[in-house]
Formats: structure tokens, sequence, C-alpha cells
């Protein structure tokens, strides 16, 4: 194994020991092992390690994604290397922890956002607004923790600027993104993929129709995504009236609010139906 | 254009045999032959629980085993330099709704594929598409490039269609179905498809406007790019090799843009060695660099 593996296994190992993620809080008592291993030189190294590869072999494909190398990935943790090229469109709160080490001859520039007093992360809502907090350099050698809990993230871009990331896994079930021009919330998207495929398959199997079909969807109607379960319980409406009575029930008292009143709306609507054609055959 | 065949068999067969037949009956290289599996692939897609019964397992799987990085695409299968996979076409009301965001296939944007691919509608009324075709050959793969498109028809890809898109030939358009639509997928990925190029298009300019960004040469070209910025003289070595002897011309033209990156004073050397290069996106790429280094 090269030094630069050896290095990465050693210390991704080490967060794979401690790293409780019951407690997210000890992610950050690693920023001091990770300024190590991101010290002086490592970003050439990894990137001749891929570019090694490369040129021993022209189809070699490393976990190379557009403007990022990812060089670990875990349940619990990843590490990558990311340039980051242009300002975003919209001020992204990150839905998991994160240790950013610039990289190169210049500084990080960032511009902090406190998340709005009763934020909810699994309740959007479009009259959230951020309030702009502190803006602050980090030099290359230092690193910026992410309190993605508490606050959103803004990166200066005034030239391409290469970052080593070490990321949580999402420890919230949406990801906001928020207006430039007036910090307002304007949307909120999945913060996990599995959630996305969940949430998709959800639906398909609900057009597909089969009796199959209701015992997965029954059982993801407590997934920790509020999105999967509401899924859940609308295709669940196509394949059994039965079962889907009794998804609604339960979803009256989902502990997020846009469903229990969908739910309970829908509820009802059913009852008046269901009590209406008794009436109709009576 | 697109080979269409339409397939009225009430055959019904499993994924294995389908795998099997294109292991042993197949020639993933040429063309005809895959075409010649069409009925084979509708008899695939007679199996009205296939996709069923992959949603329901990953369902219990909560998607832990991660085959593909997109809510729509159903991997079904994998073979020796082939995969079956279904893809999830949204409605505009699906996508309005938010049920499903638009994704892994752009809608309304005219594309090529660098692979060939057989595909069969297996629900729904199905996407329409325009197609139109080019001649790869002609073209250098510079964004900007006028290309000569040529208009072919517009297709419903509805029940029993097998269709059959030429890699780097034919050009599409697709549009939202009227309603969610399913479709399989005989995917070829013969090693040669990661070094080819593929290409969006603007209809009115007839230019090539941009690469994918999930393309293989586009991370190849991404990573690139990130060496370029944090390199060191072994950096610089790999860096010489890729851009001799890679056989993508892109990566190429990229490799030797990050070298004159990393060794600036010795801009003018790498790009005249590039302006030797034997595909003509490299070399006048570099002849300009030379011209603006002279000036």
């Amino acid at each position: 194994m090269t030094d630069i593996k050896q290095k990465i296994s050693d210390f991704t190992s080490l967060v794979g020991r401690r790293f409780d993620r019951d407690h997210m809080d000890s992610f950050w008592a690693f920023e001091p092992e990770f300024r190590q291993l991101v010290s002086e030189g490592f970003a050439a190294e990894v990137m001749n390690l891929q570019l090694g590869e490369l040129a021993a072999n022209p189809v070699h494909l490393g976990d190379w994604r557009p403007n990022q190398v990812i060089l670990y990935r875990a349940p619990a943790i990843a590490l990558a290397l990311t340039l980051l090229e242009a300002p975003r469109q919209y001020i992204h709160a990150a839905p998991f922890y994160a240790l950013y080490a610039p990289i190169g001859e210049f500084p990080l520039h960032y511009q902090r956002y406190r998340l709005p007093v009763n934020f909810r992360n699994e309740v959007f809502d479009p009259t959230m607004r951020l309030v702009a907090d502190e803006s602050g350099i980090v030099n290359p050698g230092e690193v910026l923790q992410l309190h993605s809990d508490q606050y959103a993230y803004d990166f200066v871009i005034n030239q391409p600027q290469l970052v080593v990331k070490l990321t949580t896994s999402a420890f919230q079930t949406q990801e906001w993104l928020f207006n430039r021009g007036n910090l307002t919330a304007w949307q909120a998207s999945d913060s996990e993929l599995a959630a996305t495929q969940l949430r998709v398959s959800a639906y398909t199997l609900g057009r597909l129709a089969h009796i199959s079909s209701i015992e997965p969807l029954m059982a993801i109607t407590d997934h920790t995504h509020h999105t999967v379960r509401w899924a859940a319980v609308q295709s669940l409406g196509r394949l059994s009236r039965s079962k889907a009575m009794e998804a609604l029930e339960k979803a009256v008292r989902d502990p997020h609010p846009h469903v229990a009143r969908a739910a309970a709306k829908t509820l009802n609507a059913l009852k008046q139906k269901i009590g209406g054609a008794n009436h109709d055959g009576n | 254009m697109a080979i269409n065949v339409v397939c009225n068999t009430t055959k019904i067969i499993s994924i294995d045999e389908f795998v099997e037949h294109v292991h042993t009956q197949v020639d993933v290289r040429d063309p005809d032959s895959i075409i010649e599996a069409a009925p084979m692939l509708q008899a695939l897609a007679n199996d009205r629980e296939l996709v069923v019964s992959r949603l329901n397992q990953q369902i219990k799987q909560l998607f832990q085993h991660r085959a593909v990085s997109s809510g729509q695409v159903v991997f079904l299968a994998q073979g020796k330099e082939f995969y079956v996979r279904a893809n999830i076409w949204p409605s505009s009301a699906d996508v309005a709704g938010g049920r499903i965001y638009q994704d892994q296939f752009s809608y309304n944007v005219a594309h090529d594929h660098n692979y060939g691919f057989l595909t069969a509608n297996y629900f729904g009324p199905g996407y329409t598409t325009d197609i139109y075709e080019y001649d790869n050959e002609k073209v250098q793969g510079y964004v900007g490039e006028h290309v000569d498109l040529r208009f072919l028809g517009r297709t419903l890809f509805s029940a029993h269609n097998v269709m059959y898109y030429r890699a780097s030939k034919d050009v599409h358009t697709q549009f939202p179905p009227d309603d969610l639509s399913i479709t399989l997928n005989l995917m070829i990925a013969t090693p040669e498809v990661q070094l080819t190029d593929q290409y969006f298009f603007d209809l009115d300019s007839c230019e090539v406007i941009a690469y994918p960004p999930e393309l293989d040469g586009s991370r190849r070209i991404s990573m690139l790019k990130m060496a370029g910025l944090c390199g060191n003289t072994d950096t610089r070595q790999l860096l010489s090799d890729i851009a001799a002897k890679h056989p993508c011309r892109r990566t190429r033209l990229h490799a030797f843009e990050q070298l004159a990156t990393l060794a600036p004073s010795e801009a003018g050397q790498i790009w005249a060695a590039a302006a030797k290069d034997r595909e003509l996106l490299v070399s006048n790429s570099a002849r300009k660099k030379l011209a603006a280094i002279n000036s």
C-alpha cells in the first residue's frame, strides 16, 4: 500500500473506531488528526495517486465526481478533495457536520449565517430567513468547523479553491436552500440519496399497483424521512383500502405536521366517501 | 435513424434468461446483433413483476446496496460489457408536484449517447422523442462547435416498441410522457464507451453546448483540473504521460492544460507539443494557446 493510502486508511480507521454517531459532537475531536493528515503535500500525493492509476489504465475511473475526488466513503463519514469553483446559486444549509481545510496558497473566505429561530429541519417553511452572522477567513493549514446544526455557510470564491472535507453522514433529513437576496428559504430536498430512492420507488410501486408491494410499503411508513413515510402512505392508497386506512390512522399522529395534516384530511375524505357509498347502498 | 422494432411477442422471460441470451447470442459491438435481441427485451418487458419485485427488494433493504446514484434508475442485472436497467420517466405533473425530481434524464435537451442501447417500453404511455442524426467523425468536440444535425422524425415510444439508439450517431430530445412511464434498457458498456464523449446540443444554433458532467470523460477532466491546482513535480510527469498517451482526446487536451498551469514558464513548449496531437480538438486548441503566448 502506498504511503498516502496508508495515511488515509489509518486516519479513517481511527475515526471509524472513535466516532460515536449517537453523540455527533464527538466528531469535533478529530480536528487535530485531520489537520495533521492534510498538512503539506497531502493533496498532491492524493492527486498523484489518481493520476498514476489513470496513466497505468486509461479506462480507470476512481471515485471521481464533478469537482470532487472521494477518498473514503463509509456510512458514518466521508473524506474528499473538493474544488470550489464558482459561487453556488443558493446558500445551502448542510445536513451534516464537516471539517474544511483549504489547500494551496489562498485562504478560504466564508460568510456564516445563523439558522432562524424555531428552525426545524424536517418542516420546510418558506417564511424562514437566515440571519447574517460572521464572515471569516481560514488560512491554508487551518481548519474550519461547520456547525451545521446552527449555521449555514457560504463560501466566497475569488479563484478556484481546493478544500479537503471530512463530513459526517446526514443527521438532518433535509438540505435547505436559501435565496441570496433576501435570505428566505427557497426549497428543501432529501438529505440522502437513499431517501429519494425510497420515495420515488414508493410512488412508482403505487402506480404499478401490485399486491406484493403492500408489505414493503407498510414497512417504510415508519421511516425517519417524512417524505418517505408520506409517499408510502399515498401509494398504499392505490393498493389496499384497508392498509391505506391503517397507515392513515397512524399518519394522523405523525410527528411531522404536514404529514399529520394531510393524513387527517385524506382520512376524513375517505370516511365521507365510504359513508356516502354505504348510505347510497342502503 | 434510431431503429424502431415493433415486437408483439407474448413470450415472457426472466432477467436471468435475458442476461444469458445476451451473453451467448449477442455481440455487444455489433449493432445488428444487438437489434436482434429486441424480441427478447420485449419478452423481458412482458414480465409484469420484474420491476415490482426489484423495487420491493430494494425498499426492504432501504437502498443500502447502492448500485446507482439516481432515484430514477432501477439496476436490474450486470453482464459482461453490458447491464440491464429500468428507467423511471416522470410526467410533467410528477415533476411539478415534487413527487419525482427531474434529475437523471434531461427533458427538452438534445443529446447523443456515447453508447448504443436497446430500450423497450415497460409501463405507461411512454415518452415522445424527436430524433436527429449527426456525423460524429466530423465533430472535433469543442463547446461552441457547429454540428450538422439532420431531423429524422418524432416518435411516441409506446408499448410493444423496442428501439435501438446508435452510439454517437442518434441525437434526441425527450419530452415528458403524459403519465409516469418506465422503460427497460439493455446498456452497452464496453471499455471504448469510457473513452468517447457525449454532447448536449443547442438545436437553434446547431452547436455543441456542453458535456454531461457525469460522463466518464468529464469526471476524468474534473480530476485533472484539481491536480493542476495542487500538483508537484511528480504530478507534472504523470500529466505529461497522460497528455502523450491517453486515448481520449479531451483528456489529453486537459492534461496539457494542467501541465501548462503547473509549469507556466514552459507553457510554450507544452503547447508546441500539443499542437502535434493527431486530433484537431487538441492541436487547434494548442495553436490558439501558442498564438496567445506569442502575441
